[in-house]
């Protein structure tokens, strides 16, 4: 099992881009006309171009002061009682790399728009599948231990500032995975993300997380209206 | 009888206050007393292999600790405890768990490097006399193979493999237990397993799906079920009362050898022993013959009895210029697209040939076959004349693949049997002698039969072989395919072993060259044949093998051959009505028809329809319709991209017929993404949106400064300049970028992107606000009207 700092690069195998996913990216309902020969094709050029990477470290967390690894503060409410029940949290990072903006912009630029647009899209499912399968590892490794992961929650989520992506990135170690912070604070690759988990006892509240828990109402990816 | 390991060591170090300090495996060198006594406890409750307390005492584990040069005398000391504590009779296992960390592509650990760390542990742990060794708590199989081969290079002990299973039945990295029989019994394990994570009970039906994929022991080592942590404590919810009620129904199940993991205690230990005391292993369901390959996460038979599996030719860059050309610049776009495209055409097995001229082609197949093997996860034939090129594929592969191919040449075959032995791969054996092209069956079966014997003298069995018939050109011999066909037959009465051919040589330098294959296919799998190396994207080939499938009675009543049948019915197109051909071209538009809007473009045009009558009353018209319907929420923006694209084919086809000049042009815009943002795709769809509504664009792209946006809009003096944020950490560019605009332009400005509002877009003082590309469209036309 991992120790407290040590830095985890795990590569997760995705055999497929959830097409569901990529519609819902894409600000498409379900059930609606549409050729489903272009979204097999936008998964199909992601699975070729994605070079997925993930990376994680556990760090140790005071839920009294919200402090992690003693010396960054959480401001954001929300975190703070997501995390309320922990005592370590989980700093991870995920990226499908940059040949899939590559292929969005050449397919854009040709005069698909269409099939520009569901690449970007299917690039997000990837990401977050990439993420959900380092979480999925990660729930695995810690059961034994009476230890449960919470929903992962990251910058730009509910009250958690985007601005905070400046302090979380070097402590989720973005650049081992080939992945850096622009001087606006944003991750490039642009299919990117970084993520804080908590690990609590599984006797523990665990904390619901989604849509409808996020305060950020006027959200383009809101699932729930 | 059934054997019994001891119980957990980690949770009672734990429970003892020394598993810290630093780690549990020092112990056995700080507390040597200690640890002897807890196996001692084991030992009095009838435990028969005691496991060392070694179980992260591998180099790279111990690392963490500073302690990889103590890894000798920690793994010595773990042994030293448990012999100490051993009675007669009792057995030693030297424990290994994992490394900590994942191989390479799925981490970042060199597997030359896995094996060298294990091998040092192994030889620490047989040099100090352990009768096993027993990987445990594994959760990738590439790690497992990793294990083993180190165990083999360094000792003769038997090896167990018990990997870690979670709820669903596969490891973490999605191995499930048939495929771990798959590639670990022929690897060389001498026991298979399963350890941590679960209970008995979640165990119970894993333990039944190995029983019936392995010839092998099967050893089975639950929790005491899933822990909790109360007031800082860890408990394990399962009492030795219920663990002894579950271990007889694991031995009905098919275990033979039964112990602890985490949480077990002496109690539990004692518990099992009793319970399936007077209990013998079962009796084991015999596997079918044939010849089983394997991924990391999926396994499958091929030969009599079996379904026709495909194995796609298509990854080989002999040939086809453009991808070994491809290739050689690293880029293996080519190579992923056909592994996705054979596959999905059901290809079961995919050929990996690199023979790329000028190419190092031993480091090339490595990193090809871990590439793809992130990508599908079918088994693949590793296909080299090289044996060190096999052999890179096959140290790169998790799971077991086969060698393509290995025939009647001296000093290499030797080198190729050797290879199939290390790695567990199966063997494709071609009957080619010394002399040439073997022309009769008798030939070819004497050659065949050598080999075979000759593959059994290196270590192989029967289900690690099959056979090649040879396929030679009927242009050049009118007798040659009844000889291929005569010979699979007799490999069938002769050997029984799985048969494989490529089969398009047959056809060379006839005309209809699919057709004779087509035919020659038909009457191969009469003649016996298995696997075919074939395209599979042939639709010839593959409706045939899906009919056949139902012939042969594998496909039941032939629900999948109906369902692929009527899938691969064209639909015919719906036909084009000439009533009213710009109604019907606006709907073309509307609907995304590219072909069709450009076609209807053409023919409105040779009815005598005007250029802009054609733009304003269809082309926008459709425009206008979808972004009516897009604001009132009933299509959504792909739908609204498309009706883009379908516009601006039938521009294009406009434009052959008349002069751009002639087009209307309802106005310029300047598009940027401000400064810091790195999204450009929102504003892409603005611009692509805008110049098929009849706007001219220029596009400044992303992360635009504001000096370089003012300076656009200076010479372009375009009717709005248009500046998109996603991010609220660029809000400020923004901002900045108006500000200046209009210091010294009086150009509109009109911003959008994700995290602007309306209010938003007020303060910062731009003057129009757009929530959504149609709407830019929308408010871009009254500004020019």
């Amino acid at each position: 099992m991992t120790t407290v700092g040590q830095v985890n690069l795990f590569n997760p195998i995705l055999k497929n881009i959830d097409r569901t996913e990529t519609k819902r990216y894409a600000g498409m309902g379900r059930s609606i006309h549409f050729p489903e020969s272009i979204i097999s094709e936008a998964c199909s050029i992601v699975m070729l171009e994605k070079h997925i990477k993930t990376v994680w470290t556990m760090y140790e967390y005071d839920c009294i002061s919200g402090c992690i690894n003693g010396d960054y503060k959480i401001a954001s409410k929300e975190l703070l009682k997501h995390l309320s029940c922990s005592k370590r949290v989980i700093l991870m990072a995920a990226t499908v790399g940059e040949g899939v903006e590559v292929a969005s912009k050449k397919y854009f630029e040709q005069g698909e728009y269409a099939l520009g647009l569901l690449i970007d899209a299917a690039a997000t499912a990837a990401v977050e599948q990439a993420a959900n399968a380092l979480c999925t590892m990660l729930t695995a490794q810690f059961i034994n231990q009476g230890i449960t992961l919470t929903a992962r929650f990251s910058p730009g989520y509910g009250d958690w500032s985007l601005e905070e992506q400046e302090k979380v990135a070097p402590l989720a170690h973005v650049t081992s995975i080939g992945v850096n912070l622009t001087n606006a604070k944003m991750l490039i690759p642009r299919k990117s993300i970084t993520a804080v988990a908590g690990l609590q006892t599984v006797t523990g509240e665990d904390n619901e997380m989604g849509c409808s828990q996020c305060t950020q109402k006027d959200c383009i990816m809101r699932r729930v209206k | 009888m059934i054997k019994i390991f001891e119980g957990a060591m980690g949770t009672s170090l734990q429970a003892m206050g020394i598993a810290d300090q630093p780690c549990p495996e020092y112990a056995s060198v700080k507390y040597p007393d200690e640890v002897m006594n807890i196996h001692k406890a084991y030992v009095d409750v009838g435990a028969d292999i005691l496991e060392c307390n070694t179980f992260g005492a591998n180099p790279l584990k111990l690392a963490q600790f500073g302690l990889a040069d103590a890894t000798e005398k920690i793994n010595i000391a773990g042994v030293t405890a448990a012999r100490r504590a051993a009675k007669k009779g009792v057995e030693i296992a030297g424990n290994i768990g994992p490394s900590g960390r994942l191989i390479a592509p799925l981490g970042d650990l060199n597997f030359d490097e896995a094996c060298e760390s294990y091998a040092r542990q192994i030889k620490a742990l047989a040099g100090a006399g352990v009768d096993y060794i027993l990987f445990e708590t594994i959760i990738d199989l590439q790690e497992m193979r990793a294990g083993v081969l180190a165990a083999k290079a360094m000792c003769n002990l038997p090896i167990i493999c018990q990997l870690t299973y979670d709820a669903m039945g596969r490891t973490v990295t999605g191995t499930d237990p048939s495929t771990a029989a798959a590639v670990l019994e022929p690897l060389g394990a001498s026991i298979i397993g399963m350890n941590c994570s679960l209970g008995p009970e979640q165990l119970l039906p894993l333990v039944k799906e190995l029983a019936l994929s392995t010839t092998l022991p099967i050893s089975v080592q639950p929790n005491a079920g899933l822990p909790f942590i109360k007031a800082g404590k860890t408990y394990f919810p399962l009492t030795p009362e219920e663990m002894g009620y579950w271990a007889p129904k694991l031995v009905e199940a098919g275990a033979t050898i039964l112990g602890g993991c985490c949480g077990t205690t002496p109690a539990h230990i004692k518990a099992i022993k009793e319970a399936v005391n007077n209990m013998n292993p079962i009796a084991r369901t015999i596997l079918p013959t044939g010849v089983r390959l394997a991924s990391r996460s999926k396994s499958i038979w091929l030969g009599k009895g079996h379904p026709t599996v495909l194995i796609g030719e298509r990854i080989n860059p002999s040939g086809r210029k453009a991808m070994a050309a491809e290739i050689k610049t690293g880029n293996l776009t080519s190579v992923k697209r056909e592994a996705l495209v054979q596959v999905e055409a059901g290809a079961g097995v995919l050929d990996i040939n690199m023979g790329v001229p000028g190419m190092e082609q031993k480091k090339l197949m490595g990193h090809v076959v871990g590439e793809l093997a992130m990508l599908v996860n079918v088994p693949f034939s590793i296909d080299s004349v090289e044996p060190e090129v096999l052999e890179a594929g096959l140290r790169a592969f998790a799971g077991r693949a086969l060698i393509n191919s290995v025939s009647d040449k001296p000093d290499v075959k030797e080198k190729v049997f050797a290879l199939a032995k290390k790695y567990g791969a199966a063997i494709l054996v071609l009957p080619l002698g010394e002399k040439g092209l073997p022309k009769t069956t008798s030939e070819r079966i004497i050659i065949a039969g050598k080999l075979i014997a000759e593959g059994k003298e290196a270590g192989l069995k029967d289900n690690d072989f099959m056979l090649d018939p040879l396929v030679l050109t009927v242009a050049s011999d009118g007798q040659a395919p009844s000889e291929t066909l005569n010979t699979l037959q007799e490999y069938g009465k002769v050997f029984g072993y799985p048969t494989t051919m490529g089969l398009s040589n047959v056809s060379f330098g006839l005309p209809g060259r699919e057709d004779i294959n087509a035919a020659f296919y038909a009457l191969a799998l009469a003649s016996g044949l298995n696997a075919p190396i074939i395209n599979p994207c042939n639709a010839k080939i593959r409706m045939m093998t899906e009919a056949t499938n139902v012939l042969l009675g594998f496909d039941n009543q032939g629900v999948n051959y109906s369902k692929n049948y009527v899938a691969a019915k064209t639909i015919p197109a719906t036909a084009v009505t000439d009533e009213n051909v710009l109604g019907a071209l606006a709907g073309a538009v509307m609907g995304g028809e590219k072909e069709r809007a450009a076609h209807l473009t053409l023919q409105a045009f040779a009815e005598g329809y005007d250029p802009r009558e054609i733009t304003a009353e269809a082309l926008v018209k459709g425009m206008n319709l979808i972004g009516d319907d897009f604001g009132a929420g009933r299509t959504f923006l792909p739908q609204v991209m498309l009706a883009a694209e379908a516009m601006k084919s039938a521009f294009d086809a406009l434009k052959t017929k008349t002069n751009v000049e002639d087009l209307p042009c309802l106005g310029k815009v300047v598009l940027a993404t401000v400064k810091g943002d790195v999204h450009d795709l929102g504003k892409n769809i603005v611009g692509a949106l805008l110049s098929n509504s009849g706007f001219s664009v220029v596009d400044l792209g992303k992360d635009v400064e504001p000096e370089v946006i003012l300076a656009a809009a200076e010479k372009e003096k375009p009717d709005i300049v248009g500046l998109c944020a996603l991010m609220t950490t660029t809000l400020g560019a923004m901002e900045e970028t108006i500000k200046l605009l209009q210091q010294k332009t009086t150009t509109t400005i009109m911003v959008g992107g994700a995290v602007l509002t309306q209010e938003y877009a007020r303060e910062i003082k731009a003057d129009l606000y757009a929530a959504d590309g149609v709407q830019a469209v929308k408010l871009a036309k009254k500004v020019v009207e």
